[in-house]
């Protein structure tokens, strides 16, 4: 056992022996260097570490040994503050609960039942769980609440969190009305909390930051043809470093002459609404962009609408954009770019190369140089994808405008959701592939307001959900954009869960009809699965106590399983 | 941006509002933003503010304010009219003018007092406050024809497509006058396979109904309607109408393969071959189903 164990088995031993919640965490808490450690012990971020890779190196649950995976704990998300009891199924005694409110709204806004759609952090054998307006402790040994904390919101569209920051003795946070707030890791209580978009402007967050060093990287959403942008805020005092939008905002900017005029490019949306990656060699940080606005009418906004639906490499330090590479160019579809990138060290043509890979939601699989941003793949992975004209010479897609919204009706694939979204994927170096779910759908896709002012946010049109043909989950080749394994679900597949992959050989993600699954990596066998409902995070894994917890989310339960 | 998740529940409201007035969650429904939280001003004022903005704002910003011929900005998503909370954004640029960014980059001063320039903004944010979910206008109302095809290239493409299962004197008599005449909820239907708002697959109707046959390794087989399937257990309704689950992989006797016939597996590999023009085609040509 290191140290780092024996600490956590000192916070073990604490929580049996009852002590409160102010007395538990002695630890060290997170430096931010251990961010750059692979991926073990502990969850330290969003995407586990800086890669997005979602790789870890444990192998304790492996091929041989994942049938007997078994429940280790249950825990049910306690939301007592929105209607002033526990609810429902509880393991915490009522007694020990504590919760901290905070927050600028009157209270009693209507909010949906809370529901884990992002990242578990466990850090010190503490895990960190976000819900819209909502943080909780929990002890990763038995699920044990430890703290509570409740945000009093002044409105936003509630429809996700993707989860926390940690910072040294610090929890961060976003909210649907637009603040970050900083928490005490200990006790829950905050320490300060900075508005980072105007609530009128329509603007609302959802997404996790991600801190570098000690600037904390932040972005938001928006759909009322507002632009998007990132910004930088100081890790100890929410203090603002730099603001940095993904659209033209002056005269004179480069990107304008993708966008008809200024005013429309200052319209033109590009939000930032999923955590990014990071390179600490070139102090890079790469963040997918969303669509531009408005969503399905472009007439008003002919031209490719840059920086939307792009991977964007950002300076960390001064906030500069030093290339971009536009996945979907002119989108008239609402399928943002804004997917969690992953980055590979890889090999092309034998020589070894810093690359970065995405899927984006339009169906296309993209591997660029992550110095550079040059494209080396750019590859169709939606087996019925149809509103293209092929790929443009620097390997975009290039739109295919009948396949817009139309009166009469467009039948487009992939549909609305895309043939991905928000739910991650994973990329295991061991086999060099990218794990994905792949969704193939169809929209019918009517114009309803051919004003030639175009609409406004996603409006103009309506759709209709015609139905899936053959949803899959596949692992591609980062070098061809070939994949090397496709598994048709025979349930439908169209999961929204995401994708973990591990050192053990295994792959763990949600098949869509209510399984928890661990495939063979290299082949797609399935190994093993639990039917526990639909996943709706991405499977997540660390050691503690030298056990292997894999632990995922359904709504608002959170489960845990081990080998015993 | 629109994330999944809602998306489900959210596409299937307008099908429900039609099938049955299910109440929404009050979070469905919450005044999202300050727009939407605002009180509205007395009718008076707002009445009062209208005439005014026909009379001075309409030409550069449009009778709906969304941008007029003029080249005024819209005012539903101007930065400034939304952090305007009563008039103390808008009033001093109607009495000053501004530079702005489109048309002419300029606004002009305009020649009212303060009473009439604050009812101005109550109406502007009373229209806003009409505006629809996700960034969306206030509702637009437009007559759009959606019958653009061709019926009798239809009537064609559709011995060719569809007549094996489907009969216009059939199944399919006087379809278009089922379906209220209405061509959107038509075309959904029939390029579909189901009617709008009934979810998969179709147990309650017999023409949708997904039969699967389990053969086991002794030779026996089990034949129903298909419940459910995922890759580990599947689970159907014999025709005695016994229900009936298995565990796919280790049920005794052993599963040795399933077969499914699926009446709606030739509508999801039209998807693919069916070009736009000629799913309008054989849209008017249902619509002259009558």
């Amino acid at each position: 056992m290191n140290s780092f164990s024996r600490k956590s088995l000192t916070l073990f031993l604490l929580a049996l022996s009852g002590a409160s919640a102010a007395g538990f965490a002695q630890a060290d808490g997170l430096p931010p260097g251990k961010l750059l450690a692979p991926l073990s012990d502990s969850w330290p971020g969003y995407g586990g570490d800086y890669t997005g890779r979602r790789y870890s190196a444990l192998k304790q649950v492996d091929r041989s040994n994942v049938k007997q995976l078994t429940l280790a704990w249950t825990l049910r998300l306690n939301e007592r503050v929105r209607d002033g009891k526990p609810r429902g199924f509880q393991l915490t005694p009522a007694a020990e609960l504590v919760t901290q409110v905070g927050g600028e709204g009157a209270g009693g806004f209507p909010i949906p039942p809370a529901a884990v759609k992002g990242s578990i952090l466990q850090v010190d054998g503490v895990m960190y769980v976000t819900a819209p307006d909502h943080a909780w402790a929990y002890d990763a040994r038995d699920g044990r609440e430890l703290w509570h904390f409740y945000w009093k919101t002044r409105g936003g569209t509630h429809i996700a969190n993707r989860g926390a920051a940690l910072w040294n003795d610090s929890v961060l946070f976003e909210t649907p009305d637009n603040y970050l707030v900083s928490l005490d890791r200990s006790t829950g209580k905050e320490k300060w909390h900075v508005q980072i978009a105007p609530l009128e402007q329509e603007y609302f967050s959802t997404t996790a930051p991600v801190i570098v060093g000690n600037r904390v990287l932040v972005g938001t959403g928006n759909d009322t043809d507002e632009p998007g942008f990132l910004q930088a805020f100081d890790a100890e005092t929410g203090k603002l470093l730099w603001k940095r939008y993904m659209v033209p905002m002056e005269k004179g900017d480069p990107a304008l002459k993708t966008w008809p005029t200024l005013d429309a490019a200052r319209h033109g949306g590009g939000q930032v609404w999923m955590p990014g990656v990071y390179d600490p060699e070139t102090d890079l940080y790469f963040v997918g962009t969303g669509n531009p606005t408005p969503g399905y009418t472009g007439v008003a906004r002919l031209g490719d609408n840059l920086y939307t639906c792009s991977v964007v490499a950002v300076r960390v330090a001064t906030g500069e954009i030093v290339w971009h590479y536009q996945t979907s160019p002119h989108d008239t579809h609402d399928w943002d770019s804004a997917q969690t990138p992953v980055l590979v060290d890889g090999t092309i043509d034998g020589k070894p190369r810093k690359l970065i890979v995405t899927a984006a939601r339009n169906g296309y699989f993209f591997t660029l140089d992550r110095n550079t941003g040059e494209r080396i793949v750019s590859a169709k992975f939606g087996r019925t994808v149809n509103w293209t004209k092929g790929l443009r010479k620097n390997g975009a897609p290039d739109p295919d405008s009948s396949k817009e919204a139309t009166v009469p009706g467009s039948l487009v694939s992939p549909w609305e959701g895309g043939v991905t979204n928000w739910p991650s994927p994973a990329f295991n170096p061991d086999t060099g592939y990218f794990y994905i779910h792949e969704t193939n759908g169809f929209n019918l896709l009517y114009l309803t307001d051919p004003d030639p002012r175009g609409s406004m946010g996603l409006g103009g049109k309506r759709f209709y959900i015609v139905g899936f043909d053959g949803n899959a989950f596949k692992a591609i080749d980062y070098r061809t954009g070939k994949a090397a394994w496709r598994r048709e679900w025979s349930g439908g597949g169209g999961s929204g869960s995401g994708v973990l992959t591990t050192a053990g050989g295994l792959v763990f993600t949600g098949d869509g009809s209510g399984n928890l699954v661990a495939l063979d990596a290299a082949n797609g066998d399935l190994l093993w699965h639990t039917r526990i409902g639909q996943i709706s995070n991405a499977p997540q894994t660390w050691r503690l106590d030298d056990r292997q917890y894999v632990v995922v989310a359904v709504e608002s339960t959170i489960y845990a399983f081990a080998l015993y | 941006m629109r994330i999944l998740g809602w998306l489900l529940v959210v596409a299937i409201i307008p099908l429900a509002k039609a099938q049955e007035a299910a109440p929404l969650d009050p979070f469905m429904t919450a005044p999202t933003f300050p727009a939407q939280q605002r009180a509205i001003a007395d009718a008076k004022i707002v009445e009062r503010g209208a005439t005014l903005f026909a009379i001075q704002c309409k030409g550069c910003h449009g009778a709906d304010l969304r941008g007029g011929d003029m080249g005024g900005p819209n005012l539903l998503r101007s930065q400034l009219v939304m952090g305007d909370k009563a008039g103390e954004a808008i009033v001093p640029v109607i009495q000053n003018g501004r530079s702005g960014t489109t048309g002419s980059g300029v606004m002009p001063a305009l020649p009212l007092s303060d009473v009439d320039a604050h009812a101005v903004a109550e109406y502007i944010h009373s229209v806003a406050a009409t505006r629809q979910r996700q960034g969306g206008t206030p509702p637009v109302k437009v007559e759009l024809n959606l019958l653009v095809g061709d019926a009798k290239r239809g009537a064609g493409h559709f011995n060719r497509w569809c007549a094996e299962c489907h009969s216009p004197t059939g199944d399919l008599a006087s379809v278009a006058t089922r379906y209220g005449n209405n061509a959107e909820t038509l075309q959904n239907a029939w390029v579909a396979g189901r009617k709008p708002g009934v979810p998969e697959p179709g147990v309650e109707n017999p023409r949708r109904q997904v039969q699967a046959t389990i053969h086991f390794e002794n030779g026996s087989e089990i034949r129903g309607v298909l419940r459910r399937m995922d890759d580990f257990t599947i689970s159907l309704l014999t025709d005695g109408g016994q229900y009936r689950s298995f565990v796919r992989r280790s049920a005794r006797p052993a599963i040795t393969s399933v077969d499914i016939e699926d009446p709606l597996a030739r509508h999801r590999s039209l998807w693919s071959e069916v070009s736009d023009a000629a799913m309008h085609d054989v849209t008017a040509y249902l619509a002259t189903l009558k």
